[in-house]
């Protein structure tokens, strides 16, 4: 069970990665609400990435990724402390 | 590139508020010794990100620890200070928090501060990556 839950958070971390990609690039590419400074800070504080990308969701049509992003989150979040518990539990 | 990035971050009471939630939250949990957040590029691929150690590195600075806090990542008391301006900004009332955004937006665009240290933040992230592989 813990090994099925460590390979769905890799997947959801995978998840995670992609969805950070795609918005960071909307973030450099948007002259009116993003550019280079903001999506350095969107490099450096991956969480600034997903607050912008939930502000901004509607000018770029991104609701998409967003909710895969912070489901993977959520998820990642949720399982980590399943498998914490579960391996504690255990010993 | 804008020069004055943190005060546009800052002039904005959403998202001011919002930064200081989330530094707040992950900071505390990081203190309590779990991690709230996780970094996408060092789950996905094992290589650090830029920001990567800053979390641990302003916890171990606000308890007074400058060795380690420096050791984590060098750009830490950076990230304190950039903390603590958000922080700031989301208790003040609009008024004031304009006022403290249109200060910091001087000293970003008279200075280049903002442009120079994310500059060398880049380089930084270049040479800890190197160093990792």
């Amino acid at each position: 069970m813990a090994m099925a839950l460590s390979a769905l958070v890799g997947i959801a971390a995978l998840v995670s990665f992609v969805c950070w990609i795609m918005i960071l690039i909307k973030m450099f590419g948007d002259k009116e609400n993003g550019g280079v400074g903001k999506g350095i800070f969107g490099l450096i504080c991956s969480l600034y990435a997903l607050i912008w990308g939930w502000q901004n969701h509607g000018t770029h049509n991104n609701k998409g990724v967003m909710m895969a992003w912070t489901a993977a989150i959520i998820f990642s979040i949720v399982a980590n402390v399943l498998i914490t518990v579960m391996f504690g539990a255990s010993m | 590139m804008e020069r004055a990035v943190v005060a546009s971050l800052i002039r904005h009471a959403a998202t001011a508020r919002l930064v200081a939630a989330a530094i707040l939250l992950i900071t505390l949990s990081n203190h309590l010794g779990f991690a709230l957040w996780t970094c996408p590029l060092l789950e996905a691929t094992q290589l650090p990100c830029p920001g990567c150690g800053l979390t641990r590195s302003v916890s171990a600075l606000m308890a007074l620890d400058w060795q380690t806090g420096l050791h984590l990542h060098a750009f830490g008391p950076v990230a304190l200070i950039t903390s603590l301006l958000f922080v700031l900004a989301a208790l003040l009332p609009e008024r004031q928090r304009r006022l403290l955004a249109e200060h910091i937006a001087w000293v970003e665009r008279r200075l280049w501060i903002t442009v120079i240290l994310l500059s060398i933040f880049l380089v930084y992230w270049l040479l800890r990556l190197v160093a990792s592989i």
